[in-house]
Formats: C-alpha cells, sequence, structure tokens
C-alpha cells in the first residue's frame, strides 16, 4: 500500500469516524457508537471502557461490549507494581498484555495530565504482523514506526477520549449545580421561615434531596441543661423523622454525637461507619450552637468529597440562622407570654381556639375548654397584701404546667381566671386531668416566707366541642357558665356544662363579660 | 387547508431494570419475552437496561434520592434481599390487590413466600421471578487424577485438604492444562457478598443477627470461625483473587477445578449448543451439597423479585408487564433460559431433565437451603457486608491479612450492622402504624 493510498484509507477511516460520534452525547450512546465501531472495524470479540481509580491503583471496568451489547461490567484490575499496565498507568502509553490467545491490548483514555481509564481491546485470534493499515493496531512496533503508522487506533481513542471527558465534566456540572441549588434554597429558608423547627426541617429536606444523603439530623446544644437534644431530621425520599426523645447528657462516652460536639472542633467529623457518616459542627463565630448528622447508613454509599465541601460551605449558614431563629423565637414568645405566671396571654389562646376547633373538624376528635379561677382570690390579697397574690397565681400556674399534656395550651384569661384547651380528648379524659390538678393544688399547698401554710384551691368549668358549642366562641360561653354556676353550687370542684342545670337563663352569668374580651 | 390524517401514535414506553442474570445472554433472553408482550401490547414499549448486580444497588438508591439523570425504571428486578429496604424507603409500590399475585396464591408448591419481614404486615411489594441455592461444582476428572474422592468434599475438613491436595498437584504443573487454582472466586469484581460467607456462619452455628433481629452478630465466636474458614481459602491460594488484566475466567471456563455457584451455568456453560460450552468442563463437571460444617450443613437460598417503582408514572402498565412475566408458564420459561429455578418446585423437573445426579445434589439441598435474616435494612446489611469483604480482599492482596485485622474488620462492620437496626427508631413505617 502506498504511502498516499495509507493516508487516504485513514483519513476516510477517521472522518467516518468522526461523523459516527458527532451527535452522540449521552455516555452510553457515544460508548455504544464509539465502543461499536472499534469492535467492527478491527475484529474485536469484547472492547471494555475502564475507569482510573488513582485511591485505590486499580482500573475498575465500567462497560463492556460483547457481543454486539453494551453491558456494565465488573472487573477490577489492580495495578501494583508487577502489573504489566505500569506503561499505560506511569507513561500513558498502549499496553498489549497478550500477544498470543486472546490477544489483549490497553489504551489509555485522557491526556498525559488528566488521564482518566482505558479502553481494553480483545481478540480470539493473535494479532498477524503487517496486516492492512485498518485492521493493524500498531502495537509491538517501535515508537518511530507506529509514528510513522498513522496510529488510527490512537486516534480514535483519543476522540472517544474527548467526547467522555465532556459528559465527565457535565455530569461534574450538574451535580455542582444541584449543590448550588441546595445552597440556594437553604439561603431562602432561612430569610423566608423564620421559625426554627419549619426552617431546620425545610433546610434538612433541602439538603437530602439536593445532595443526594439518605438522611439528615439536626441536633441542638442546650448549654443550660447541659444536653444535646434532637431537633429536625429529614429521610429519603422526605420522610420526617422523630427525634424528640433524642437528648443527651453532655458527658464524655455517652453518645457518639455527645463526642463529636465535645471535641470542640469546628472541622467535619467522620464517624465510625467507613465514612457513611459525617458529623458536621454548627457554628456560629467561634461557639458551636448544635450539630448536623448526614449519613448515607442505608444506602451505604459513599459520601464524596464535594458532598463534604458542600456540607462544611453550608454549615456556617445554618449556624447562623439557629442563632438568628432562635432570637426571634424568644422575641415572640416573650410577645404571647404572660410575665407572672409564663403561662400564653390571653390573645394567643384566641389565635390556637381557632386552629384547635379546626383542626377538630377536620380530623373528627373533641376538644375540651376549661376555665378556672382561684377560690377567695380576693381574701389573699386583702389578707396577705397583692405580693402573695401574686405568688398564688405564680403557685396555680406551675400546678396547671405539671399536670396537662404536651398537646394542651393554658392561658392566663384575665386577673385569676385560667383557662386550659385540651385537644382530643373524651368528657372522663377531662374529668380525670382536673381532678389531678386539684387533687396536686390539695397536695402541695403554698408557703410563705414566714412558714405559713396556704392552701390554694379553684374551681373549674368544663364545657366541650362539638358536644356542647358550635364553635370556639360559644365553647368559651358555655365553659363560662359552667364555672359560674360551680362558683355558686360546686366550689373547689369540677362542674361539666354538659352536666350542670344551667340552661335556665335567671341562673346565667351575663356572658357578655367574656364576649367583650373576645370582640 | 391541509388536515394532516393518519398520524404516528406514539408508543408508551416502560423502562424495565435488569440485572446480567445470563451474562451477555440476558438482552437476548429477555427480548424473546418483551417481544411476546409488545405484540399482545403494540401501544407499549419495553426498553430494557441491564446493570450489573455490583451496582443495581447503587442505581436504585441514585433513582431513589433523585441523583439518577434518567430515565427511569418502572419495573424493577430486584434481590429478594432488597425488598425491605426499597420498602422502607417508600421505594416499591404495593402489589395491586386482583390479579397479579392471584394465581400463585394457592400454590403450595412454592418455596418460599415473597412477603416482607414479618414484623411488617403490609401487604406484598414484590413477585417471585426465580431462586436460586448454591451447590459445589467440581472436575470429576481432576478428582480421578489426584484420586480424591467425592466424600473428601463432605464436610470443612476434607474440603479443605482436597483443596490443599489440588493446589500442590497445580503449583507442580499439573494434573491439567490450563487450570488456575483449586477454586474460582465467586465474584468478578473483587467482591465477596453477604450470600458468599453465609453459609459458613451458619455451619460454624452463628448468623448475622440476633433472633430478634434487634442487634448484629457478625463479631460472635460462630460467624469469626466460618468468616476466618472462608478467608483462609482466598489468602492460602486456594480461591485466588483474579488480577491478570485479563478478562476473567470462571469454573465453567475450565480454569478451576470447583466453584460454588447456582443452576445459571446448566443451561449456558455446560449446554452443548451454547457457544460459552466448554467440552473439558461440560464432559467432566460433577455437583456435590455444599461440605457441613461443625455445626451442621446448610446453603443459601436467595433469589430475584419483580416490583414496580413507586415513583412510576405509569403503575398500571408496568404492573401488567410483571403480570405477564409471573404467569407460571413464563415463568417457567424463563428460569430455564437463564438456568435458575422458579419460585416453584416444579420447574425443577424441566430444568434438570439432562442432569438427574445433578436434579438430586440440588433438591436434597433444598432440604438444608437457609435465607439471610429476614430484617427490613437487609439491603443495607449486605453492602456492609460487601465493603467488609472488600476491606478483608485488599487486605489479602496487600499481603496483610491476618487473623487479628479480620476480626478487626469484623467489629466494624458489626458496629456500622447495629446502627442500621437501630434507624427504626426514627419512625419507620412500621412503628407508626402498630402506634
Amino acid at each position: 500500500m502506498s504511502r498516499l493510498t495509507a493516508l487516504h484509507a485513514y483519513a476516510t477511516l477517521l472522518r467516518e469516524f468522526m461523523g459516527k460520534m458527532q451527535n452522540s452525547k449521552v455516555l452510553e450512546g457515544i460508548l455504544e457508537l464509539g465502543l461499536g465501531y472499534l469492535m467492527t472495524r478491527f475484529s474485536l470479540q469484547n472492547v471494555s471502557i475502564f475507569w482510573w481509580d488513582e485511591e485505590t491503583q486499580c482500573l475498575r471496568m465500567q462497560y463492556q461490549l460483547f457481543n454486539g451489547t453494551l453491558i456494565e461490567g465488573e472487573e477490577t484490575v489492580l495495578v501494583d507494581m508487577a502489573s504489566p499496565l505500569q506503561e499505560l498507568i506511569q507513561n500513558r502509553e498502549p499496553v498489549v498484555v497478550s500477544k498470543t490467545r486472546p490477544w489483549v491490548a490497553f489504551l489509555p483514555l485522557g491526556t498525559k495530565d488528566q488521564f482518566f481509564g482505558a479502553i481494553r481491546l480483545q481478540r480470539k485470534i493473535s494479532m498477524p504482523r503487517g496486516a492492512a493499515l485498518a485492521t493493524l493496531p500498531p502495537y509491538g512496533v517501535s515508537r518511530e514506526e507506529r509514528e510513522r503508522n498513522y496510529p488510527l487506533l490512537e486516534d480514535i481513542s483519543a476522540i472517544l477520549s474527548d467526547k467522555l471527558q465532556n459528559v465527565i465534566r457535565e455530569k461534574k456540572h450538574q451535580k455542582k449545580e444541584r449543590y448550588f441549588k441546595a445552597g440556594t434554597e437553604i439561603s431562602t429558608a432561612v430569610v423566608e421561615v423564620p421559625r426554627l423547627h419549619e426552617m431546620l426541617q425545610s433546610v434538612s429536606r433541602s439538603i437530602v434531596q439536593n445532595l443526594g444523603l439518605d438522611r439528615v439530623r439536626i441536633y441542638l446544644l442546650e448549654p443550660s441543661k447541659m444536653m444535646l437534644s434532637g431537633f429536625s431530621g429529614v429521610q429519603v425520599p422526605g420522610r420526617v423523622l422523630n427525634l424528640e426523645e433524642e437528648k443527651y447528657s453532655l458527658r464524655e462516652g455517652t453518645n457518639p454525637l455527645v463526642d463529636a460536639v465535645l471535641t470542640g472542633s469546628h472541622e467535619l467529623i467522620m464517624g465510625p461507619s467507613g465514612g457513611r457518616i459525617i458529623y458536621v459542627p454548627l457554628v456560629m463565630g467561634r461557639q458551636i450552637v448544635g450539630l448536623m448528622v448526614a449519613d448515607n447508613l442505608l444506602s451505604q454509599q459513599d459520601v464524596d468529597e464535594e458532598q463534604l465541601e458542600a456540607l462544611k460551605t453550608l454549615a456556617g449558614q445554618i449556624g447562623m440562622a439557629i442563632v438568628n431563629a432562635k432570637l426571634f423565637e424568644d422575641i415572640e414568645q416573650q410577645a404571647i407570654t404572660d410575665g407572672l405566671t409564663k403561662l400564653y396571654v390571653y390573645r394567643y389562646f384566641q389565635q390556637r381556639l381557632k386552629e384547635e376547633i379546626d383542626r377538630a373538624d377536620r380530623y373528627a376528635y373533641s376538644v375540651a375548654l376549661v376555665m378556672m379561677d382561684v377560690d377567695d382570690f380576693k381574701k389573699f390579697n386583702d389578707s396577705y397584701g397583692h405580693p402573695l397574690g401574686d405568688k398564688v397565681l405564680e403557685f396555680l400556674a406551675q400546678a396547671i404546667r405539671g399536670n396537662i399534656r404536651r398537646i394542651d395550651l393554658a392561658a392566663r384569661y384575665g386577673g385569676d381566671e385560667f383557662v386550659l384547651l385540651l385537644p382530643e380528648i373524651s368528657e372522663r379524659e377531662a374529668w380525670l386531668m382536673g381532678t389531678r390538678l386539684l387533687n396536686a393544688l390539695k397536695e402541695c399547698s403554698l408557703r410563705t416566707a414566714e412558714g405559713q401554710t396556704i392552701p390554694v384551691a379553684v374551681t373549674m368549668g368544663v364545657a366541650l366541642y362539638p358536644m356542647d358549642a358550635k364553635n370556639g366562641r360559644d365553647l368559651i360561653e358555655c365553659a363560662d357558665k359552667a364555672l359560674y354556676w360551680g362558683k355558686r353550687q360546686k366550689r373547689g370542684d369540677i362542674c361539666f356544662y354538659g352536666q350542670a342545670p344551667i340552661h335556665d337563663k335567671k341562673d346565667q352569668k351575663n356572658p357578655s363579660d367574656n364576649i367583650e374580651k373576645m370582640a | 387547508m391541509i388536515i394532516r390524517s393518519g398520524r404516528k401514535k406514539t408508543k408508551t414506553e416502560i423502562n424495565f431494570w435488569v440485572m446480567p442474570n445470563t451474562g451477555s445472554a440476558t438482552r437476548p433472553i429477555l427480548r424473546t419475552f418483551i417481544d411476546e408482550f409488545e405484540r399482545r401490547r403494540p401501544d407499549l414499549r419495553v426498553n430494557l437496561t441491564i446493570h450489573p448486580w455490583t451496582l443495581a444497588w447503587d442505581r436504585l438508591m441514585d433513582v431513589v434520592k433523585g441523583k439518577y439523570p434518567g430515565p427511569f425504571p418502572d419495573v424493577i428486578q430486584m434481590g429478594t434481599t432488597w425488598v425491605g429496604t426499597l420498602f422502607y424507603l417508600d421505594a416499591l409500590d404495593k402489589v395491586p390487590d386482583e390479579g397479579i399475585f392471584q394465581s400463585e396464591k394457592d400454590g403450595s408448591a412454592f418455596v418460599w413466600d415473597p412477603g416482607l419481614p414479618a414484623e411488617v404486615n403490609e401487604g406484598l411489594y414484590s413477585v417471585p421471578w426465580f431462586i436460586d441455592i448454591r451447590v459445589l461444582y467440581y472436575r470429576r476428572d481432576v478428582f480421578e487424577k489426584l484420586n480424591l474422592k467425592l466424600e473428601n468434599l463432605s464436610d470443612w475438613k476434607g474440603f479443605y485438604q482436597s483443596c490443599l491436595e489440588i493446589k500442590k498437584s497445580l503449583d507442580r504443573g499439573g494434573p491439567v492444562h490450563d487450570l488456575l487454582a483449586p477454586l474460582a472466586i465467586p465474584g468478578q469484581s473483587l467482591s465477596v457478598m453477604m450470600h458468599d460467607i453465609a453459609p459458613w456462619i451458619w455451619e460454624a452455628g452463628s448468623d448475622f443477627c440476633s433472633e430478634d433481629l434487634t442487634q448484629g452478630q457478625l463479631s460472635s465466636p460462630g460467624s469469626l470461625t466460618g468468616c476466618e474458614f472462608y478467608f483462609d481459602l482466598i489468602n492460602e491460594g486456594f480461591m485466588p483473587i483474579p488480577n491478570t488484566a485479563l478478562p476473567y475466567g470462571n469454573f465453567f471456563t475450565g480454569h478451576y477445578v470447583m466453584q460454588f455457584t447456582g443452576s445459571w451455568p446448566i443451561d449456558s456453560f455446560l449446554n452443548p449448543k451454547s457457544n460459552l460450552y466448554v467440552p473439558v468442563v461440560g464432559d467432566n463437571f460433577g455437583v456435590a451439597p455444599f461440605p457441613a460444617g461443625p455445626k451442621g450443613r446448610y446453603t443459601f437460598l436467595g433469589g430475584s423479585n419483580l416490583g414496580v417503582m413507586g415513583t412510576s408514572s405509569k403503575k398500571e402498565l408496568a404492573w401488567e408487564f410483571v403480570k405477564f412475566l409471573s404467569e407460571p408458564q413464563k415463568q417457567m420459561e424463563h428460569a430455564q433460559k437463564i438456568g435458575a429455578l422458579t419460585a416453584r418446585f416444579s420447574s425443577m423437573e424441566k430444568l434438570f431433565e439432562k442432569f438427574p445426579e445433578v436434579k438430586k445434589v440440588f433438591w436434597d439441598s433444598i432440604g438444608y437451603a437457609r435465607r439471610l435474616p429476614r430484617l427490613i435494612p437487609l439491603g443495607s446489611v449486605e453492602q456492609i457486608i460487601a465493603h467488609m469483604c472488600g476491606r478483608v480482599l485488599a487486605l489479602i492482596q496487600l499481603r496483610k491479612y491476618n487473623h487479628d485485622l479480620l476480626h478487626s474488620e469484623i467489629e466494624l462492620a458489626n458496629k456500622e450492622i447495629n446502627e442500621v437496626l437501630s434507624l427504626h427508631r426514627y419512625g419507620a413505617r412500621v412503628k407508626e402504624k402498630s402506634a
């Protein structure tokens, strides 16, 4: 074959290959066409693509074209010092591993500086020397000869290499875009969701979804209680985790989470599970305010460098957001809390009453409203002075707090009147709760500074929604009537609207006193 | 005005993900079933994607986590060990009440039920496709030349001794050309999986977790004994890690004297009509049960199920395809073509009709076959053990392996298992339902 003919044949083949590859943009498509071309043109039995894993010094097979079918491969080749592939890895040079049956050769992928893998070619028959250019890979000859022989295979692998690098770059770019999206979403949540719980829920969800992690849990540090408390957690694909019961005392050795906090480190800490748990201290200034725990325990996927970097970047934002949200909630709490009793104020009670009535309608459960006031409160003030009156109210508030459920709400209605909102409760359960409170008051009386014991008693009026009233306004009115009747007939006890003979108009207290408050 | 008529109707596409159940033959085999389904439903097109076993889990996790770029699977093949974890991650659609499984509910001949672990009384989330039972394939010609008896393979001691004899002989250059080692490693990517070490752990009297499924037991004395025996086989060169840069061989390509595996090669490598057939193996192979250990004889019973992804936008059509593949006749045909056993005993008759002795060994093996513990996060535990085995193989490759380091790796894996087993406390659906 003359040099000109050979050059022409070479150019034609290269053009043909480039034409085939022109419109392929998806990895599988590029490989199917590229490897398919190699297979047909060079009468190969099997062509495989390996990615280079620098860390483990292994070539890991990604795909192979076998009998015309592209399948993902499962082979790993460790390139140790004795490996015939050293030349490929060190000098990025093609290597013929076996010149007999099967004939196996590796071609490098990437440039000298950016080597990322190899193509393995396999033929059943040994390669004949001096075969036609189009079917002769230029191996087994000197570099000089090889350069003269138009290294078609090397050029094809270089084109394939470029295409693959573009796809890999694109994938990396998409990944970075997702991480950027996580950052944006978290910034938005921090700005737009002032409440701590909702904000952290939103942050956790965004991290799980955009960073591709199995779970994210956020724990807050409560220095006053020396505790690390579970606060918010989300698991793929978006399930909210209940961390309420997770409270860890800040003592070394209690828990790996506590230990991670006690190191005082502001850097990411890899957990014990082979890098699939990451502890991320949440820091504001120089102070640790919490701990984010991200893991891939369920999927058992590794957390990669980029995910770690993203977590580290987000940790600063989240730490700052926690401090701001806490500040906001403190101020808000002050606005809805009665200064003396630390129970909620009447205005907040009204807001929650409406919400609870709506919820009761939606889920078809009953709500009890308990109104109570201190028996003979005026006598306390008259006999012992107003400071003791305040003490009585504080004492009662404390007793209330200790005898209601977490879902209940207690508020100071005004003066010596208190109101309890008890969702999802039956009449009997409401009675039991009221009785428990009355007993608690009987059991521990108030003591003055002089050591004098002063008994505190209350009377309660209870109404139930929807049995006694059609709406929140009526419910207050009914509970108030029950209390009024109780004050006259059953002082120091519990009086239910439904059971008391208070439907006679003349017996009723004018409800306008309370209704005016609601207006 | 021109009115366009006869517009070509586009077909609805169903994406079907499987693993290479019969290597490169997987696609053509499944294509015959898909073609038949598409003839029944000309409005549908089934796109087949094959993911290697070692990557398939990762791919599914990427789908669950929204990391997979698409196209997303509608119907998936999953290892039976994965069903619980995929269910826990809300990845699976519930099997429709009517039709899909009805024809099989009355089948008393099923080897197992495909339900979720007993603690999850949630119904079915997958349909059994085929099952896998492990036995020991060996070369009768090599055994004869070395004067080794089949009885040698009946227990650990005899098995170990046989490996030693074969290795000594191979090191001296005999007895058969082309043989590399006594035993072929099961995986093709430096991998040893949970089901590979399971029989050895069971035969040493232990299991992967406690009976109440709350604690890992991988570091119990029995488990350590089983793992030591298994990894010593690799370390001593009886079951070497291939690193030749050449395509891997196995027992069926004629490079090894023995291999523990399932029935899949029977209709491919061991079928004279197949282009994978190697006469010296086909003419001389024998099958033996798993060697018995100090605490009994066990083998691994696993397999694959079919399910529909919860994220599929074509669930109804996807289930229709699963229903088609699950028709008893189709299931049997498929199992036969890939050399597996269906979830029905009856299919074995046909598969082994040419190999009655092989059938007996498989049939007997069902008697002492055991499943992996029925944990919800079994898929995750399986990955932990695969990673642990990978680290141990690396120690062997680097010639650093010893029992102390093996124990450390096992201890670490056991801690990880306990972490995963404790995940339920974060509001698993099971607890929510029972609360």
